[in-house]
């Protein structure tokens, strides 16, 4: 019996002593840093002596979609002549995307090139946990008209720890909530759009009170639809540093970048107040929509809303708003577009440490980036079977046939003012788009990435406390005692602890600076 | 006498009728969402009847067979193929480890035991299939890794321990062979037990969409319940991550609430019709093997 207990014991140490070694190699150490380094002479070959390569990318979009092996398959014709390079692509649904490229960067897989960004494989995480290699060098030898196209801001942006690991693509990075109304009733109901056109602020929000009151007169079951999600921390001109639900912003307009708890600041205790006097007046269909965790878009498909405060306005939005529900409708800017690292880096290519051909990877992303008719096969399909091009060159899908390909994410492939511009939408949308981009007050934080891990548990409790809050706030039913205690409670759960660390973590990110 | 009698006995009747309707509900509500009219639940909520019957939904989920018609396939043979093998291996593995006079009974018993509680975790075993073995998009991917479930072994060795050892030893007297006595006695008599792990494997095969994640990338592998994950999982995130992305998400368009319960009734089906049948044996094989447990 004694001798038995011996051996088993041992084998759980055994046992033990062998996950633990396994364990404490990550994979992502084996690559030698040799590998980062091109080879110079391969950028002088020409391109017909490339050798062939393989490569992999993986990336999230509506898929899978019916005919996807056959556009893959005419992508893979095109790349191969032009840069003797196939790739095996792995798109994946949204829902799949973070938890299948965890463990595929775990295992330390050698694909080539992964979709990262701020909300989907998060950068953040994978720069820290040594996922990507950095591009700092190889951009300009291997991607030079991409690299000069994006705006140096961008690149910055991107930075982490001062270098480059992810490959922008253009888009519409400047941000501000979008007001979006039917334009009929706009129209008959006559909303002061010039007093309200990128003027909403927190103090300025009852001016659509008048335009409410006049729709609900002939519609009563309409209302106002928002939420501090879709408001973001734009709306109160403050730059939210993990995101909305995390206490811890930085006012725009502060020089000296003083992180403060969003929900101390009168803005958001003003919209609060605000939604508490509407819901009291009916505007708000608290008792309807509470019966949900978030608004999913179904209130405006039944015809409940009068005015909506959400989503990102960006030029030619209306066409896609319009589609969405079946009748015209009009979109606004609710205040100023700031630019913030958030909307630069939520659309970005990385190369995976562990590539075996990073130069070529980068020579691919190249060549989508500057190519039209490659990047428009991936993003639409193959023209006159998924999609047509009209007399005056704008983009039509139509029909059954045009929906086997149609994964819905030109921001993913590379930079969005390549795509064909889709009928409805202006000539020079890309154009505005670049414009409103150019415009957009550049954030003070720009480059800054939070890293959350030193305050892990403090932000899992405080995101819970959103969760549990944030809807009655929302919809008016709270009260302002109940206000207070969701303060309260935050200061347990250890707001001010992030808060302090966000505050060192941004000074120390200035001094080094 | 009799009289004292009704009381707890119509108590414990409301209970479990209250219990029984608890279960049947969402049941009842998912096949009658299916059935209703996409504006009839966005304008008037969920009805536990539908106002109008509406077979568009599963129109729509059929409408392109191909897709759904290959997940059923897949899964089906996944379930079937799957459980039989993996009967037999279990099988395989209780019998020995039930018989008394097996000298490493112990000690294989404790390896069996011992990987319930350890394992490689998921990225060394990540490693092992992708990697090692190459078995990312094939078929045996979705059945080799549920192939020897050690608290499914662990069930039928206590079950196959009630079969007296006095049968096998007079079996042996009359000359059968190993073999002979394991497929001629213990397995008919091990009938209910086998039933019982049976189902449960059966049930893991058809609900099990954590494998193909993993490793299917192919769609002609895609099994129904991964197709049916996917889908919801895409919903979710689009409705509650939208904000974070860059705009123009917004006009995709998401099968419609009824299509979901359509497809969601169509995954669970089969299962429910298998039920029955199994259960003859289901109840007998359960507590026969929890009196040993």
């Amino acid at each position: 019996m004694f001798r038995k207990m011996k051996w088993s014991k041992a084998l759980i140490v055994a046992a033990a002593l062998v996950l633990l070694a396994a364990c404490s190699t990550p994979p992502s150490e084996k690559p030698s840093e040799a590998s980062n380094k091109p080879t110079p002479e391969a950028s002088q070959n020409s391109d017909a002596d490339l050798p062939e390569v393989k490569l992999t990318w993986y990336f999230p979009g509506s898929f899978p979609q019916a005919d996807q092996e056959l556009v893959f398959a005419e992508v893979n014709k095109k790349l191969k002549e032009k840069i003797n390079a196939t790739v095996d692509f792995k798109p994946l649904g949204f829902g799949e995307y973070d938890q299948k490229m965890q463990v595929v960067i775990a295992s330390g897989a050698p694909y080539d090139i992964a979709f990262t960004s701020n909300w989907i494989n998060i950068y953040s995480q994978n720069v820290a946990k040594g996922a990507f290699l950095p591009l700092d060098d190889l951009l300009a030898q291997y991607a030079p008209k991409s690299f000069a196209a994006v705006p140096q801001s961008f690149w910055d942006a991107a930075r982490v720890k001062g270098k480059i690991y992810g490959f922008v693509n253009e888009q519409i990075a400047a941000r501000t909530p979008a007001v979006v109304v039917s334009k009929e009733e706009a129209e008959k109901y006559k909303l002061d759009i010039p007093a309200i056109s990128g003027k909403l602020t927190p103090d300025t929000l009852p001016l659509l009170e008048p335009y409410l009151q006049n729709v609900r007169k002939d519609f009563p079951q309409k209302g106002f639809v928002t939420s501090l999600v879709q408001l973001d921390g734009l709306f109160f001109n403050l730059e939210p540093i993990a995101g909305i639900q995390i206490p811890g912003a930085v006012d725009f307009s502060d020089p000296t970048l003083k992180v403060v708890n969003q929900y101390e600041t009168e803005g958001v205790k003003k919209y609060a107040a605000l939604m508490r006097e509407w819901n009291a007046k009916g505007y708000l269909n608290s008792s309807e929509r509470i019966s949900k965790k978030a608004d999913d878009g179904t209130e405006v498909k039944a015809g409940k809303v009068a005015v909506g405060i959400g989503g990102s306005y960006k030029p030619g939005g209306e066409v896609e708003l319009s589609a969405e529900v079946g009748y015209e409708r009009l979109q606004l800017p609710s205040g100023t577009a700031h630019l913030t690292t958030g909307g630069i880096i939520a659309t970005m290519q990385a190369i995976n440490r562990n590539s075996k051909n990073p130069e070529r990877a980068l020579m691919l992303l190249e060549l989508i980036n500057t190519d039209k008719e490659i990047y428009n096969l991936l993003n639409f399909g193959i023209q006159d079977k998924h999609f047509k091009l009209d007399a005056d060159g704008f983009m039509v899908k139509e029909g059954d046939a045009s929906q086997a390909y149609n994964p819905n994410v030109p921001w993913m492939f590379a930079t969005n003012f390549l795509a064909y511009v889709e009928k409805g939408k202006s000539k020079t949308v890309w154009e505005e788009t670049k414009q409103v981009n150019k415009d957009a007050a550049p954030s003070q934080l720009l480059g800054f990435t939070f890293d959350a891990e030193p305050v892990k548990a403090e932000i899992g409790k405080v995101s819970a406390l959103f969760d549990e809050y944030s809807r009655a706030i929302d919809l008016g039913v709270s009260t302002e005692a109940k206000y207070n205690e969701f303060l309260a409670k935050q200061k347990v759960a250890g707001s001010d602890k992030i808060i302090a660390e966000m505050q060192k973590q941004i000074d120390a990110w200035k001094a080094a600076k | 006498m009799a009289f004292k009698k009704i009381g707890p006995q119509v108590w414990i009747n409301l209970l479990f009728i209250l219990f029984c309707l608890s279960c049947i509900f969402p049941l009842f509500a998912i096949l009658s969402v299916s059935f209703s009219n996409e504006t009839d639940i966005i304008q008037n909520g969920y009805r536990l009847f539908p106002a109008m019957f509406d077979f568009s939904a599963y129109a729509y989920i059929l409408y392109k067979p191909l897709q759904i018609l290959n997940a059923f396939k897949v899964s089906i043979f996944v379930s079937f193929f799957g459980t039989l093998v993996s009967l037999l291996i279990t099988a395989g593995i209780a019998y020995p480890l039930a018989r008394e006079d097996f000298k490493l009974k112990n000690k294989l018993s404790f390896y069996v035991f011992f990987t319930m509680l350890f394992n490689g975790g998921l990225v060394p075993t990540y490693m092992l299939i992708n990697n090692y073995l190459h078995l990312s998009n094939t078929i045996w991917v979705l059945i080799l890794p549920y192939l020897a479930v050690p608290w499914f072994i662990l069930i039928l060795r206590s079950f196959m321990q009630k079969i007296p050892h006095s049968i096998i030893e007079s079996c042996m007297m009359d000359g059968a062979s190993e073999f002979r006595i394991f497929f001629q006695i213990i397995l008919p008599l091990a009938k209910p037990g086998l039933a019982t792990v049976a189902l449960f494997m059966l049930l893991q095969y058809w609900n099990d969409w954590w494998l193909s994640l993993l490793y299917i990338e192919k769609e002609s592998l895609v099994p129904l319940q991964f197709m049916l994950y996917r889908m919801m999982n895409n919903i979710s995130f689009l409705t509650n991550s939208s904000n974070m992305m860059p705009p123009g998400m917004k006009n995709v368009v998401l099968p419609s609430e009824s299509a979901r319960m359509a497809m969601a009734i169509v995954a669970a089906g089969p299962m429910l019709l298998v039920f029955p049948f199994f259960q003859k044996y289901f109840v007998r094989g359960l507590t026969v093997g929890a009196v040993k447990g």
